[in-house]
């Protein structure tokens, strides 16, 4: 994409991955007037592990500044004078226990459902509009590959998978009829994704003045959100990014980076 | 990316450093127990306990019978789980005073910010409860972040700035005041003052919410619940702060507190009565990561639930196209949990975290009697499996130590009673 220059491997400039080998943070660790690293773990105990051992080697933790992926999204929202209410899940099973309920009771209803036992139960649409969001992140580009990917497997689960996203996409769409909050969280990631972007990063320069380098720690996949997010950073902002995958899964993910993230136009989503 | 690279996430893993022993018992009660027996024979043979830790993959099936079996040997048990508690206002509120008054300055922001959180004095300091003086306003908190400069200073420094400043009322002069009133860090005050920070915000903040809240008060529910936990956790960090600063593992300093509410915050509730640096952590195997500890006890390595590949609505075949990665579903983002790559991550970093020794422990049938498979993820590494005489031994009154982990932790040669690996059942 514009802007990002690439090494031969496909790995943009900024952007560096591990796999394993957290050491490399420890070493960084030094007595700082503020932090200028942001070290970022969806596992809120994952991040109070690397304080542990901080502190255990008597090391300073000056250097760096705690978060996950949804607060530091938060906070650079707040910086836009974004809102940053979103539905939790709770809340969320009951708007779409609702939005079933009138489907089921209005038959010009275009909302598609998923055939099967399991069709009616909020947690099992839930879960699909959970995975179809973790995979494409609603992005037009990857909802279009999901399309011909399942074009590619034999009948009758080329339909199942295609009727899957119908599914997750048309469920997410109501959900944002319903309410004036963002649908999930992770709808919050994707509008900072957007917001940074669309500022060029000014956004982010507020947010995080002194931050240069953000580290991204302990994954055990990374989600189609997430890569957008490393995305638009690298492309609208200065930070360097270091990515720790764990060692079970990390080559695997590792040789599938440069093909997720060659996705442009990070955040966009695909309704009208 | 070809379709050889999703292989990667059936590849050979590297041998741990330390040894490992593999314990099969023939309940999921008898591995429990054979658990905290290994815990309890290993602190007899001079272990100290923060030497120890069980990892689990899943608690939900073996904390009951952790917690018995603990109890049978002596062992106060800490189970460790993701709480949310610390994404609540209350508790930001708590953190965010901590913040404001470590250190000899405080910025802009890091001072305003338990003012945005909705502090207020409290009113059994004699404030009138009727009064709609607070919280102060989110409009006049964003007015005086406008007013006010940026730069840190000192609380009384602070003050002189507002007393100097335009619009910016003498509720803020209010709250500066109570901040410099603060006493040093001492377990008593610590639990005084953020006692009195939880009492402001259920007697101020949470009509706020309420106030703000649909019809059917989901907000405020959480908010309270998060007023009751919070309120547990300062009561708690008195006891916790008083064994720390005895052990001399931390200082008398408001950050310091500030991460210990962090540490209390992020354990499951109702077994935090042994409240000392003295309990055996339990953990989920996904929460060890990046830890180091010099034994590790890794429960629960059978077939069915370790690995215990994520359930997905998706079809395999879909899933097998995106995590192959060809033509078009290059641009999907894969999820390796479907085929068990988070179990391996765990089990990987479990193995790491040892510095001196992993047992793995495992039973052999189901309530019912039905067989139940060794994990084949303990097919990728060498273990030293405990004959079933010695595992006896181990559960038994004599609780002895099989000899194995008795050469580990003594580092002397003892003789070896185990058969070698395959030779079990």
């Amino acid at each position: 994409m514009e802007g990002t220059r690439t090494h031969d491997d496909g790995i943009p400039d900024r952007l560096t991955l591990h796999v394993g080998d957290e050491r490399r943070l420890f070493e960084r660790a030094r007595t700082r007037s503020r932090p200028n690293e942001l070290v970022v773990s969806p596992v809120e105990l994952h991040q109070r592990n690397v304080q542990r051992r901080l502190r255990e080697a008597r090391l300073p933790k000056d250097a760096f500044r705690f978060e996950d992926p949804v607060g530091i999204c938060v906070r650079v929202l707040e910086a836009a004078e974004r809102s940053t209410a979103a539905v939790d899940r709770v809340d969320r099973l009951s708007l779409i226990r609702s939005v079933l309920d009138a489907a089921a009771a209005d038959d010009s209803t275009n909302l598609p459902l998923p055939t099967g036992t399991a069709s009616r139960d909020p947690r099992h649409i839930e879960q699909i509009r959970t995975e179809v969001e973790a995979i494409t992140n609603f992005h037009p580009e990857r909802i279009a590959a999901w399309t011909e990917t399942a074009g590619g497997i034999d009948a009758p689960i080329d339909h199942e998978a295609a009727a899957l996203l119908d599914a997750g996409f048309g469920i997410e769409r109501e959900l944002r009829n319903q309410t004036a909050k963002a649908v999930s969280e992770t709808a919050l990631v994707r509008r900072a994704t957007r917001s940074i972007t669309a500022t060029d990063g000014s956004v982010w320069a507020d947010t995080y003045p002194n931050i240069e380098r953000l580290t991204l720690l302990g994954l055990s996949s990374l989600s189609a959100p997430h890569t957008d997010l490393v995305n638009a950073l690298l492309a609208a902002t200065p930070v360097e990014v270091h990515v720790h995958f764990r060692e079970g899964s990390g080559e695997f993910l590792r040789r599938r980076i440069p093909d997720l993230l060659a996705v442009a136009d990070p955040g966009t989503e695909a309704f009208e | 990316m070809t379709g050889s690279d999703r292989l990667a996430l059936a590849a050979p893993i590297d041998a741990p450093d330390a040894p490992v022993i593999e314990i099969a018992s023939p309940t999921r009660r008898d591995e429990a127990r054979g658990a905290m027996a290994v815990a309890a024979a290993l602190r007899e043979a001079g272990v100290p306990v923060r030497d120890l830790a069980v990892a689990v993959r899943d608690l939900d099936p073996y904390e009951e019978p952790l917690f018995r079996a603990a109890l049978q040997y002596g062992i106060a048990p800490v189970f460790w789980t993701q709480l949310r508690v610390t994404r609540t206002r209350p508790y930001a509120l708590v953190e965010s005073v901590c913040e404001a008054l470590a250190g000899e300055a405080a910025d802009r922001e890091t001072l305003l910010r338990p003012l945005e959180l909705r502090w207020s004095p409290a009113t059994s300091h004699g404030a009138d409860p009727q009064s709609t003086e607070w919280p102060i306003e989110p409009g006049a908190v964003h007015r005086a972040r406008e007013a006010l400069p940026a730069a840190s200073r000192s609380v009384p420094e602070w003050i002189e700035v507002i007393e100097s400043t335009d619009g910016v009322d003498d509720r803020f002069r209010r709250f500066l005041e109570w901040l410099d009133a603060a006493p040093a860090p001492e377990p008593a005050s610590v639990a005084a003052l953020l006692g009195e920070t939880v009492e402001g915000y259920a007697d101020r903040g949470l009509p706020e919410t309420k106030a703000a809240d649909s019809p059917a008060l989901l907000d405020t529910e959480t908010d309270a619940r998060a007023v009751v936990r919070v309120r547990t956790l300062v009561r708690q960090l008195r006891h916790k702060f008083a064994d720390r600063l005895e052990e001399g593992t931390l200082e008398r300093s408001w950050s310091d507190v500030a991460d210990l509410a962090g540490v209390i915050a992020t354990q499951r509730p109702g077994r935090r009565e042994h409240s000392n640096a003295r309990a055996l952590d339990v953990f989920e195997a996904n929460d060890v990561w990046t830890l180091e500890v010099p034994y590790v006890i890794a429960v629960g390595l059978t077939a069915e639930e370790w690995p215990n590949p994520s359930q997905s609505v998706l079809p395999p075949e879909f899933q097998e196209a995106v995590l192959r990665g060809e033509g078009s579903s290059e641009a999907l983002a894969p999820q390796p949990a479907w085929v068990g790559g988070r179990d391996r991550d765990q089990f990987v970093d479990t193995l790491r975290v040892a510095e001196r020794c992993v047992v793995v422990t495992r039973h052999t049938r189901t309530p019912a009697g039905d067989d139940v498979a060794r994990s084949p993820l303990l097919d990728h590494i060498e273990t030293r499996r405990i004959s079933e005489s010695s595992r006896r031994r181990l559960v038994g009154t004599e609780r002895e130590l099989p000899p194995a982990l008795r050469e580990i932790v003594g580092g002397e040669s003892a003789e070896r009673d185990e058969r070698p690996e395959g030779d079990d059942d």
